[in-house]
Protein backbone atom coordinates (compact mmCIF):
# COMPACT_ATOMS: atom_id res chain seq x y z
CA UNK A 1 0.00 0.00 0.00
CA UNK A 2 2.96 2.46 0.40
CA UNK A 3 3.95 5.28 2.28
CA UNK A 4 0.64 6.94 2.97
CA UNK A 5 -0.01 8.68 6.47
CA UNK A 6 -3.30 7.76 8.53
CA UNK A 7 -2.27 9.11 11.54
CA UNK A 8 -4.12 11.98 11.52
CA UNK A 9 -7.43 9.81 11.27
CA UNK A 10 -9.36 9.80 14.19
CA UNK A 11 -11.07 6.66 16.24
CA UNK A 12 -14.52 5.85 14.11
CA UNK A 13 -13.02 7.56 11.24
CA UNK A 14 -12.86 6.40 7.71
CA UNK A 15 -9.71 6.73 5.64
CA UNK A 16 -10.45 6.69 1.87
CA UNK A 17 -6.61 5.40 0.14
CA UNK A 18 -8.36 7.04 -3.55
CA UNK A 19 -9.03 10.54 -2.06
CA UNK A 20 -5.85 10.88 -0.29
CA UNK A 21 -2.78 9.14 -1.40
CA UNK A 22 -0.57 11.75 0.45
CA UNK A 23 2.63 10.06 1.08
CA UNK A 24 4.53 10.19 4.14
CA UNK A 25 6.33 13.97 4.58
CA UNK A 26 9.73 13.84 5.25
CA UNK A 27 11.66 16.96 7.00
CA UNK A 28 14.81 17.11 7.67
CA UNK A 29 15.28 19.65 10.94
CA UNK A 30 18.05 20.33 13.80
CA UNK A 31 17.03 20.24 17.29
CA UNK A 32 18.27 20.09 20.81
CA UNK A 33 16.21 17.64 22.41
CA UNK A 34 16.70 17.10 26.72
CA UNK A 35 15.27 13.40 27.70
CA UNK A 36 15.56 11.19 29.41
CA UNK A 37 14.64 8.43 26.49
CA UNK A 38 17.03 6.30 24.82
CA UNK A 39 18.29 7.86 21.74
CA UNK A 40 20.50 6.59 19.19
CA UNK A 41 23.40 8.28 20.30
CA UNK A 42 23.60 6.45 23.67
CA UNK A 43 25.90 4.40 24.09
CA UNK A 44 25.01 0.66 24.20
CA UNK A 45 23.25 0.77 21.05
CA UNK A 46 25.98 1.56 18.98
CA UNK A 47 28.12 -1.83 20.23
CA UNK A 48 27.04 -4.43 18.47
CA UNK A 49 25.56 -7.46 20.20
CA UNK A 50 23.35 -9.84 17.91
CA UNK A 51 23.62 -12.75 19.80
CA UNK A 52 24.24 -15.76 17.10
CA UNK A 53 21.07 -16.86 15.38
CA UNK A 54 21.60 -20.07 14.95
CA UNK A 55 22.74 -20.39 18.28
CA UNK A 56 19.19 -19.20 19.35
CA UNK A 57 18.00 -21.46 17.03
CA UNK A 58 19.88 -24.33 18.50
CA UNK A 59 18.68 -23.01 22.17
CA UNK A 60 14.65 -22.73 20.60
CA UNK A 61 14.73 -26.31 19.67
CA UNK A 62 16.27 -27.96 22.89
CA UNK A 63 13.81 -25.76 24.99
CA UNK A 64 10.70 -27.16 22.84
CA UNK A 65 12.33 -30.93 22.50
CA UNK B 1 -9.57 -24.50 30.63
CA UNK B 2 -6.86 -22.20 31.84
CA UNK B 3 -3.57 -23.82 31.80
CA UNK B 4 -1.63 -22.26 34.69
CA UNK B 5 1.71 -23.21 36.57
CA UNK B 6 3.96 -21.47 39.03
CA UNK B 7 5.81 -19.97 36.08
CA UNK B 8 2.69 -17.95 34.88
CA UNK B 9 2.01 -16.38 38.15
CA UNK B 10 5.25 -15.73 38.60
CA UNK B 11 5.36 -13.22 35.85
CA UNK B 12 2.73 -12.35 34.61
CA UNK B 13 0.29 -9.69 36.28
CA UNK B 14 -2.34 -10.76 38.80
CA UNK B 15 -5.34 -8.89 36.77
CA UNK B 16 -4.24 -11.53 34.05
CA UNK B 17 -3.64 -13.81 36.05
CA UNK B 18 -6.65 -13.65 37.49
CA UNK B 19 -9.21 -13.20 34.02
CA UNK B 20 -7.29 -16.12 32.53
CA UNK B 21 -8.16 -18.14 35.78
CA UNK B 22 -11.63 -17.03 35.82
CA UNK B 23 -11.92 -18.12 31.88
CA UNK B 24 -13.03 -14.25 31.47
CA UNK B 25 -10.15 -13.85 28.51
CA UNK B 26 -13.04 -12.86 26.58
CA UNK B 27 -13.34 -9.41 28.49
CA UNK B 28 -9.50 -8.83 26.78
CA UNK B 29 -9.66 -9.70 23.85
CA UNK B 30 -11.44 -8.52 20.16
CA UNK B 31 -12.76 -11.18 17.80
CA UNK B 32 -14.14 -7.58 15.33
CA UNK B 33 -12.87 -6.53 12.85
CA UNK B 34 -10.34 -9.58 13.33
CA UNK B 35 -9.19 -11.63 16.59
CA UNK B 36 -6.49 -9.76 18.45
CA UNK B 37 -5.90 -8.39 21.90
CA UNK B 38 -3.95 -5.28 23.39
CA UNK B 39 -3.51 -5.84 26.55
CA UNK B 40 -1.35 -3.08 29.11
CA UNK B 41 0.82 -3.91 32.36
CA UNK B 42 0.66 -7.16 31.17
CA UNK B 43 4.20 -8.71 33.04
CA UNK B 44 5.01 -8.46 36.74
CA UNK B 45 6.76 -4.91 37.04
CA UNK B 46 10.61 -7.30 38.06
CA UNK B 47 10.07 -9.55 34.71
CA UNK B 48 9.27 -7.03 32.79
CA UNK B 49 12.57 -4.69 34.12
CA UNK B 50 14.67 -7.81 33.51
CA UNK B 51 13.25 -7.68 29.44
CA UNK B 52 13.85 -4.20 29.27
CA UNK B 53 17.80 -4.49 30.67
CA UNK B 54 19.01 -6.63 27.41
CA UNK B 55 20.77 -4.09 25.45
CA UNK B 56 20.36 -3.70 21.23
CA UNK B 57 22.93 -2.98 18.88
CA UNK B 58 20.98 -0.85 16.17
CA UNK B 59 23.24 -3.18 13.69
CA UNK B 60 21.04 -4.65 11.54
CA UNK B 61 18.19 -3.20 9.36
CA UNK B 62 15.90 -3.79 6.62
CA UNK B 63 13.25 -1.66 4.84
CA UNK B 64 9.85 -3.17 4.38
CA UNK B 65 8.47 -3.38 1.30
CA UNK B 66 6.39 -0.43 0.08
CA UNK B 67 8.05 1.51 2.64
CA UNK B 68 10.78 3.65 1.27
CA UNK B 69 10.94 5.84 4.34
CA UNK B 70 10.93 3.12 6.97
CA UNK B 71 14.24 1.20 8.04
CA UNK B 72 13.37 -1.35 10.87
CA UNK B 73 16.63 -2.64 13.31
CA UNK B 74 16.27 -6.44 14.60
CA UNK B 75 18.29 -8.92 16.25
CA UNK B 76 17.34 -12.31 18.07
CA UNK B 77 16.33 -11.57 21.47
CA UNK B 78 17.50 -14.33 23.42
CA UNK B 79 16.78 -13.72 27.19
CA UNK B 80 16.75 -17.40 28.25
CA UNK B 81 14.22 -16.48 30.95
CA UNK B 82 11.55 -14.60 28.78
CA UNK B 83 12.61 -17.98 26.01
CA UNK B 84 11.87 -20.17 28.63
CA UNK B 85 8.81 -18.50 29.55
CA UNK B 86 7.25 -17.75 25.91
CA UNK B 87 7.83 -21.66 24.58
CA UNK B 88 6.27 -23.21 27.86
CA UNK B 89 2.76 -24.86 27.20
CA UNK B 90 0.92 -22.02 29.56
CA UNK B 91 1.82 -19.43 27.33
CA UNK B 92 1.32 -20.67 24.32
CA UNK B 93 -2.32 -21.94 25.58
CA UNK B 94 -2.82 -18.31 26.76
CA UNK B 95 -1.59 -16.64 24.09
CA UNK B 96 -3.99 -18.40 21.85
CA UNK B 97 -6.92 -17.57 23.84
CA UNK B 98 -6.23 -14.42 22.95
CA UNK B 99 -7.17 -15.16 19.42
CA UNK B 100 -9.74 -17.67 19.80
CA UNK B 101 -7.56 -20.66 19.53
CA UNK B 102 -6.20 -23.40 21.43
CA UNK B 103 -2.03 -23.34 20.99
CA UNK B 104 0.74 -22.28 18.72
CA UNK B 105 3.83 -23.72 17.72
CA UNK B 106 6.87 -21.83 16.65
CA UNK B 107 7.52 -22.03 12.81
CA UNK B 108 11.03 -23.61 12.23
CA UNK B 109 13.06 -20.69 11.16
CA UNK B 110 11.22 -18.03 13.37
CA UNK B 111 13.04 -16.93 16.45
CA UNK B 112 12.17 -14.02 19.11
CA UNK B 113 13.67 -10.44 17.83
CA UNK B 114 14.33 -7.23 19.24
CA UNK B 115 12.64 -4.31 16.78
CA UNK B 116 13.80 -0.86 16.99
CA UNK B 117 12.88 2.35 14.79
CA UNK B 118 14.06 5.68 14.85
CA UNK B 119 11.43 7.77 15.07
CA UNK B 120 13.25 9.62 11.53
CA UNK B 121 12.44 6.19 9.70
CA UNK B 122 9.18 5.07 11.47
CA UNK B 123 5.76 4.38 10.92
CA UNK B 124 4.26 1.20 8.52
CA UNK B 125 0.49 1.59 6.62
CA UNK B 126 -2.21 -0.41 6.50
CA UNK B 127 -1.22 -3.95 5.80
CA UNK B 128 -2.26 -7.10 6.64
CA UNK B 129 0.54 -9.50 6.47
CA UNK B 130 -2.06 -12.50 5.13
CA UNK B 131 0.80 -13.60 3.31
CA UNK B 132 3.39 -13.77 5.89
CA UNK B 133 5.08 -17.56 6.84
CA UNK B 134 2.97 -17.64 10.15
CA UNK B 135 -0.20 -16.63 10.88
CA UNK B 136 0.13 -15.04 14.29
CA UNK B 137 2.44 -12.10 15.51
CA UNK B 138 2.99 -11.46 19.55
CA UNK B 139 4.87 -7.64 19.95
CA UNK B 140 5.94 -6.84 23.52
CA UNK B 141 6.34 -3.50 23.80
CA UNK B 142 9.08 -2.11 25.60
CA UNK B 143 8.73 1.99 25.34
CA UNK B 144 9.47 3.19 29.13
CA UNK B 145 9.25 6.85 28.53
CA UNK B 146 6.28 7.03 25.88
CA UNK B 147 3.97 9.95 26.36
CA UNK B 148 1.31 11.63 24.32
CA UNK B 149 2.80 13.06 21.47
CA UNK B 150 5.36 10.64 20.91
CA UNK B 151 3.64 8.96 17.90
CA UNK B 152 4.71 5.14 17.03
CA UNK B 153 0.72 4.27 17.74
CA UNK B 154 -0.56 0.73 17.33
CA UNK B 155 -3.92 0.99 15.07
CA UNK B 156 -6.35 -1.89 14.00
CA UNK B 157 -8.44 -0.63 10.52
CA UNK B 158 -11.67 -2.69 9.41
CA UNK B 159 -11.90 -2.89 5.47
CA UNK B 160 -15.22 -1.67 5.28
CA UNK B 161 -15.15 -1.29 0.97
CA UNK B 162 -12.96 -1.06 -2.06
CA UNK B 163 -10.25 1.54 -0.66
CA UNK B 164 -12.02 2.26 2.89
CA UNK B 165 -10.81 1.81 6.10
CA UNK B 166 -12.73 2.56 9.43
CA UNK B 167 -10.30 3.47 11.77
CA UNK B 168 -11.06 0.98 14.55
CA UNK B 169 -8.68 1.04 17.75
CA UNK B 170 -5.47 3.06 18.28
CA UNK B 171 -3.09 1.87 20.52
CA UNK B 172 -0.26 3.45 22.51
CA UNK B 173 2.78 1.45 22.15
CA UNK B 174 3.57 2.22 26.06
CA UNK B 175 5.76 -0.04 28.05
CA UNK B 176 4.93 -3.00 29.29
CA UNK B 177 2.11 -3.65 27.02
CA UNK B 178 1.14 -6.78 24.67
CA UNK B 179 -0.48 -6.81 21.28
CA UNK B 180 -1.10 -10.48 19.34
CA UNK B 181 -2.70 -10.83 16.49
CA UNK B 182 -3.98 -13.17 14.18
CA UNK B 183 -3.24 -12.83 10.36
CA UNK B 184 -5.71 -13.20 7.24
CA UNK B 185 -7.10 -11.11 4.56
CA UNK B 186 -8.88 -8.74 7.32
CA UNK B 187 -6.02 -8.31 9.42
CA UNK B 188 -5.55 -4.61 8.81
CA UNK B 189 -3.10 -2.79 10.87
CA UNK B 190 -0.82 -0.05 10.83
CA UNK B 191 1.70 1.79 12.91
CA UNK B 192 1.68 5.57 13.26
CA UNK B 193 5.32 7.60 12.73
CA UNK B 194 6.90 8.73 15.94
CA UNK B 195 7.62 12.16 16.52
CA UNK B 196 10.72 13.79 18.52
CA UNK B 197 14.26 11.74 19.20
CA UNK B 198 13.10 8.14 20.76
CA UNK B 199 13.52 4.60 19.23
CA UNK B 200 10.71 2.83 19.89
CA UNK B 201 11.51 -0.72 20.85
CA UNK B 202 9.06 -3.84 21.20
CA UNK B 203 9.75 -8.11 20.77
CA UNK B 204 8.44 -9.76 18.28
CA UNK B 205 7.46 -13.17 18.25
CA UNK B 206 6.01 -14.78 14.94
CA UNK B 207 3.79 -17.64 15.49
CA UNK B 208 1.50 -20.56 14.13
CA UNK B 209 -1.65 -20.32 15.86
CA UNK B 210 -3.35 -23.59 15.83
Amino acid sequence: MGNISTDKIMVGEVFELDDDPTPLKVKVVTVTVVSTKPTPEDGPMNVPNEPEKDALLKKLNELEG
Amino acid sequence: MALIDNDFIEVVSDYYVDIYYNNRINEISHNAPYNFAFLNDFWRPEFYELLCEYNHSLSISYKPDGEENVIIYHEPYDLEPFLRFVYGQPFKVFLASLVGLSTFIRPKECYPQLRATKSSASGLSIHTDENAPYNGIAIFHLNNCWVKGDGGEFVVWENISEGKYKKCYEYAPLGNSLSVLLLGKKSFHSVNTSNGDWVRKNILMEVDFQ
